[in-house]
Parts: structure tokens; sequence; C-alpha cells
């Protein structure tokens, strides 16, 4: 492949009369997995819903495949590019191996009984689940669930693909979290998968990442390896919290001390 | 240890629900204040038999009523299903949310005010007039309710029905003022409409209304699987590759059309279109292309049993069907808002 999968060019989307994203320029390979972080406000859920093209008043460029986003059309675009939301509720009730149907192309769609659902659900270990109402399972099951949704949508295209997850992992305990973390990186590695992550979690994202980008106030103010980007003065500047970052085989490990704004030392009393 | 969902073979679910559906139509035709039998059915369309009595009732009466009956109710039913799709919401029906009061309303002001501008221009009213103004009238209503009560992550329960409160009322109120307004011609046609029921059905009727009403029908298989997927969510259902604009538009405009073309047949007949979706919803679950053609069957089997139950039980006079859909969808409706008020 000579070009990148997703290409970002001088990116910026405005919304209220400010930019959310500010001047994006970057590039996303299939095998990568990319963790989007930046603090609350940073852009980072902005990002993803433009590059899932909810919005497509932006300005710049963005290509999928050397093709601009705005061009491809709606189930030709949903082939190569899924989009895992923070949280899905569900209206009706749906049994969980139906809502992963839902992810099947064409008039596949909605055929609880086609083998994709339950061998991507085997794969995610929520089999057991899949004749459960979707709305009675735990919020880390209904993550694997919709996953395996997600994954079922760009399982028939061959050639690279793009997954994007918007802070998936923030309502999972720290086992879900591993987990989810882990299918990511284990898509990302077999070659074909480009996984962008938007997240909070700095460990998480110095442990499994291969690459992240970190927003702040719309703008892109860093791209590299974890090692490059999740450095001492950056977290500093960008989060405003102060740091100790030590490498271990290659990965930041980060130890928190403190924030830099300082909470007031009295503790107001009852009158 | 929750237990595991069970759905049932659908094909033969569906296949079972016609068949019940024809066995009812059958006991409809036979039943009423004049004996019918299974033969004289068969007679009737039978060259030789063509000019009995019975053949008379049968092909004249009782079948047009029966077709009528059947196709409102499986029109309400899948506008019903539509409507609960659309808004991510179970207790959508097109009585409850102002969309059937809308279309009445319309064919009310067409007889009240079309009619006089008609006859000050020296001409009489053409009768389209009537069906195309009921389509407008639940289209704007559909419409308005809409704006009201979605939100981003679909519609909220109180607004949806808040809103179908409010609708209703000023459907109600305007109908007064325009009755108030209307002189005795007018007044004269209104009466005959308001008290219209499946009664006076034509082989016209059922011909005329027959495309509006399976209008649903007809685009399901274009939203069926979009509706699916709007039930993850508009965000979501977009990430799937459909449109859910160009769906909303599809299916608004089809669900006016046949509650336009119902209202104008057959006056307001509420609740078949919440009880009937539920109902399958409950037996064959939620996807769309089994809960449209189900809820289509569902829905004409409760009309044809609702008119059956109408016309026989104070015959020789006949009870309003509106009444009788009213008085087993009512309590219907207060079950299962007790169960959400339980959470199920």
């Amino acid at each position: 492949m000579n070009t990148a999968l997703l290409t970002l060019s001088q990116l910026r989307y405005r919304a209220g009369g400010r930019y959310l994203l500010d001047d994006i320029t970057a590039l996303a390979n299939a095998g990568e997995l990319i963790a989007l972080l930046g603090p609350n406000g940073a852009g980072k859920s902005s990002l993803i819903r433009v590059l899932a093209r909810e919005f497509s008043d932006y300005g710049g460029d963005i290509m999928l495949q050397g093709i601009s986003l705005k061009q491809w059309r709606g189930p030709a675009l949903a082939g190569v590019r899924a989009v895992m939301p923070q949280h899905a509720t569900v209206a009706f009730p749906f049994a969980a191996a139906e809502v992963v149907a839902l992810g099947l192309p064409g008039r596949h769609s909605g055929n609880a009984s086609h083998p994709a659902v339950m061998q991507l659900m085997r794969w995610l270990q929520v089999d057991h689940l899949a004749w459960r109402f979707y709305s009675s399972l735990s919020g880390g099951e209904q993550q694997r669930v919709q996953l395996a949704r997600v994954l079922t949508q760009l399982w028939f295209t061959s050639g690279p693909k793009l997954l994007l997850l918007d802070e998936c992992t923030s309502a999972l305990d720290p086992a879900q979290q591993y987990r989810v973390m882990a299918v990511l990186s284990r898509l990302a590695q077999r070659g074909d998968f480009c996984v962008v992550v938007a997240c909070h979690d700095l460990a998480l994202a110095a442990s499994f990442a291969t690459r992240v980008w970190m927003l702040d106030h719309g703008r892109l103010v860093a791209d590299g390896t974890p090692a490059q980007v999740l450095q001492r003065d950056r977290l500093e500047n960008v989060y405003g919290i102060t740091t100790e970052v030590q490498l271990r085989s290659a990965r930041p490990v980060i130890h928190i001390k403190g924030c830099s704004e300082s909470i007031p030392e009295m503790i107001p009393e009852l009158v | 240890m929750t237990a595991d969902v069970v759905r049932p073979n659908r094909s033969r679910a569906v296949i079972a629900l016609g068949i019940l559906l024809l066995g009812c139509a059958l006991v409809s035709v036979r039943v009423g204040p004049f004996p019918i039998t299974l033969t004289d059915i068969f007679n009737a369309f039978s060259t030789d038999m063509a000019g009995s009595r019975e053949a008379l009732v049968i092909r004249e009466l009782r079948l047009p009523r029966l077709m009528l009956a059947a196709l409102v109710g499986a029109a309400l039913a899948m506008s019903g299903a539509v409507l609960q799709g659309l808004f991510r919401n179970p207790l959508a029906d097109p009585g409850l949310i102002g969309v059937s009061s809308g279309a009445a309303l319309a064919a009310v002001s067409v007889i009240v005010l079309g009619g006089s501008a008609f006859s000050t221009m020296g001409y009489v009213m053409p009768s389209f007039m009537l069906p195309a103004g009921a389509f407008i009238g639940a289209l704007l209503a559909s419409m308005m309710v809409w704006r009201i009560a979605s939100r981003h992550d679909g519609t909220d329960v109180a607004l949806l029905l808040l809103a179908g409160i409010a609708i209703n009322s000023i459907a109600m109120a305007v109908t007064g003022l325009l009755v108030f307004m209307a002189d005795d011609a007018q007044l004269r046609t209104l009466t005959f409409w308001n008290m219209r029921s499946l009664a006076q059905a034509s082989w016209g009727d059922v011909l005329i209304a027959l495309p509006c009403l399976m209008a649903v029908f007809f685009v399901t298989p274009w939203i069926a699987r979009p509706l699916n997927a709007l039930l993850l969510g508009e965000a979501v259902a977009g990430h799937l590759g459909f449109s859910p604009q160009r769906v909303k538009q599809i299916a608004v405009v089809s669900v006016a059309l046949a509650v336009g073309a119902a209202v104008s047949v057959s006056g307001l007949i509420g609740f078949v279109g919440l009880v009937a979706p539920h109902l399958v919803r409950l037996l064959l679950g939620v996807d769309h292309r089994v809960l449209l053609p189900a809820s289509a069957l569902l829905g004409a089997l409760l009309l044809v049993l609702a008119d059956m139950f109408a016309r026989t039980v104070v015959a020789p006079a006949e009870l309003p069907i509106g009444i009788v859909m009213a008085l087993i969808g009512g309590p219907f409706f207060l079950l299962l808002l007790m169960q959400r008020r339980r959470g199920i």
C-alpha cells in the first residue's frame, strides 16, 4: 500500500462559534492501535464523530483509502468503517445475538442465525449470553456484545478497515477494560485493522497503543509512540498534572503525583 | 440464572396467523341477522346462484365490510409498529399521539370549509378531497409530534403522550368550532361521517382505500432493516450505512397515507396500532421484517373480531367499532403503563 488508510489534512470543525477541531493533520495505517488522548473538551469525541461522518460540515480533508470521506456511499463506507458508541441503549427487547446480527451487511442484516454472529460472540466470550435480553446484561457484557456487532459489520470486507471507538472502556472495571483493549490490540496486530480509541486512561493507552494522538483545545499537540508522547512536561502542559514517568520495556509507566491547580486547604464548614 | 429468549419459527407463526385470520373471516361472513351457511358462501360465486338473497348479502354486505375491517386493522397495526420503531417507543399509537385525530380534524375541515368554498363556486366537492385532507392532517400531526418529542437518543415518552393529548384536544375543540359554524347541509354530511362505520362499506370504498391502506405494506421491504438499525439510535443506523433521514421520510409519509385512508373510511379507531404490534413483539421479537407483516395479520384479525362483536352483541342495532376497540385497548394500554412503572 502506498497510501495511508486514513489521511487527515488541515481538518477543522467548527460548532457553536468555536473550533472544536483545529488544523489537524495526521496519518493512520492499518495495523495501528491509536489512542486518542486529551482532557475533557479537547475534541476527542468531535474527532471520532467527524471521522464517523456524523457531521460533514468540516473544513480540510479526510481521505479514507485515498477517497474523500464525503464521497463514500453509505453501504460501502459501512463495510470499511465501523463505530462503537460509548454506550448504546436499545429501546426494545432485543436478544444479544439479535443486536450482533444488526451488524451483518446487506440482506443478512438481522439474521441472528448467521454463523458469523456466533463465531464472533464466541471469540469475545459472550456466546453464552446470545439469547439473553440485551438490556439484562451488565455494562461489560453489553460492551462486548456491541464490539461483536461492530466486528460483524467489518467481517466480510477484505483489506484495511477502520474501527473507531469513543471512550468505550470508561464504564468498565479494570479486568473488562484490559479484555477489550487486548481484543483491539489483537485485531490491530493482524494487520488489516486500524483502531482509533478515544480514552482517558493513560495507563491503558501506554500499555496497548502503538501510537498516541494527544489533543488539546482541538489541536493535535503530539503524535507518536506512547514513549514519545507521554512525557512529564507534556502531561503537565496538557492535563495540568505532575507525574513521574518511567520507561519499562519501551512503554511508559506513569505515576500521577498531583495536579498543578491547587485545591484550597480549607474545607468549608457548615454554619 | 435467567432464562434464554425463545423465538418460535417465524414463518410458521405468520402462516398460523394467516390461517387464523381466514377462519375468523369465514365465521364473520356467516354471523349476522341473516343466516348464512358455508355452502352459501361457496355458492355466492357460482353463476347460477348469483341472484339469490344469500349471494347478495354475502357479496354486497358482508364481504366488503369484512375486507374493509381487515384492511383498516392491518393498516393501523402496521402504522403503529412503524411509528413505534421510528420513535423508538413502544407506546406510540396513531390514535394516542394524535395522528388519527389530526386526520379526522382535516377531514372535518374539508367537509365544512371545503364544502362551502365549493358550493359558493357552484360546484360539488370532488370525493377525493376527504381522503386527501385526512392524509395531509395525519402528515402534519405526525411531523409536529416528531418535532416536539424527539431527543438525541430517541423520544421522550412523557413528551410524546403529552403532545398527543394536546393535539387530540385541539382537534376536538376545533372540530367543535367547525360543527358550530357548519350550515344544515354540512351538518348532515358531518353527522353521517362521524357516525360512519364499517357498516356502509362498499366495494368502491375498498378499492379506493386499498392502495393507501397498504402503503406501509408496500414500503416494508425498504424500511424494515433500517428501522431495526434505528432501534440502536440514529447515529448507529448512520454508521451501519443507512440513511435515517430517508427512512423517516418514507415511514412518516406511508403512515400518514395509511392512517389518513383508515380515518376517512372508518372514522377514529384507536388502540389497534398499540395492541397488535405489542403482542407480536412479545411472541416473535422485534425484527421489523417479521413484525410488520405479522402485525398486519393480527391487526386485521383483531378488527374483524371487534367488528363481528360490534354488529352481533346488540343486534339488530350496532355498537360503533371504535367503542369496542377502546374497550379492549384501553385496559391493555393501562396494563402496559403499569408494566413500565415497574420497569419491566
